[in-house]
């Protein structure tokens, strides 16, 4: 399922490269547009404006960078990392965005967590839990369960050591457990 | 009970509609330009020749590049005008490994 829709991708691409066939491009955005704003709304706490216009910043890019699409990849994985990085960008202008910082400081608890959540968890309690995270935290998680990347991609992705992503994941995970399971008490 | 894996990725695959989305990215791509492969290395390697055939044509104590070259081979040789063209030859080659390098 999945291979055939990276060879529909590929087959697009190969028709916008040949023929500057923006037909095609819309396709490729009407099919990725979907995953390519909920990864930007997770990475900016739930600012859906600021997500659109990331979203929309990273498709133009990709549009200009389509030329330099190697095929060694996914096309959506490819996409995913234009996103990431437009999201840095706009990050670092408006503050000092740490992926790898504080990743010995901040006590997590490291007793045994139960695996399963209250049934009451909804997305709503998911998206305010993830916008409690720290960056690096957060973006882990959404460049490894939302992206789908693996953890050295989601690594080249971020510009932080794959050891540093396997702990933000470990810790933002424990972080969402803690704080989804106290919704039951509640 | 759920599974805090199963819930990212179950909200990982939620859709959203398209509302207007991608015909708002259609209307803000550039022109992409449509150049020849080959205009831009042509450019540069006829500016490069031009250049160094003016240099060679009105420098001073011009001789002609063709006979200080075959002096150079004959008898070993070297005049000015000779460095003059190996030097330019050099220039063109290294333009045309450095155009041949640039794969954007």
């Amino acid at each position: 399922m999945r291979d055939s829709a990276a060879s529909d991708d590929a087959a697009l691409i190969a028709a916008i490269l040949a023929g500057d066939d923006r037909h095609a491009f819309a396709t490729l955005v009407q099919r990725h547009q979907s995953r390519v704003r909920t990864i930007l709304l997770r990475l900016t706490r739930g600012d859906a404006g600021l997500a659109e216009d990331l979203a929309q910043e990273a498709f133009v890019l990709a549009w200009r960078s389509l030329p330099r699409f190697r095929f060694e990849a996914r096309f959506s994985t490819w996409l995913y990392r234009i996103a990431f990085n437009t999201w840095q960008s706009h990050a670092r202008r408006k503050h000092d965005l740490l992926l790898d910082a504080d990743v010995e400081l901040e006590a997590v608890s490291t007793e045994p967590l139960a695996h399963e959540l209250p049934d009451v968890v909804g997305k709503v309690d998911l998206e305010r839990a993830m916008a409690t995270l720290s960056d690096g935290e957060r973006a882990a998680i959404t460049a490894c369960y939302y992206a789908d990347l693996s953890h050295e991609e989601a690594a080249q992705a971020l510009g932080i050591p794959v050891g540093t992503v396997k702990t933000h994941i470990l810790r933002g995970k424990a972080k969402l457990r803690a704080r989804l399971a106290s919704k039951e008490d509640r | 009970m759920k599974d805090l894996d199963a819930l990212l990725r179950e909200d990982a695959a939620s859709r959203h509609d398209d509302g207007g989305f991608t015909e708002r990215v259609m209307r803000a791509l550039p022109r992409r330009r449509r150049t020849s492969r080959w205009l831009r290395p042509a450019l540069v390697m006829g500016s490069a020749i031009t250049g160094s055939a003016l240099a060679i044509a009105f420098a001073p104590g011009f001789e002609s590049p063709s006979v200080a070259l075959w002096e150079w081979i004959r008898a070993g040789t070297l005049s000015p005008a000779a460095v003059a063209s190996l030097a330019v030859g050099a220039v063109l080659l290294a333009s045309a490994v450095v155009i041949a390098l640039d794969t954007d």
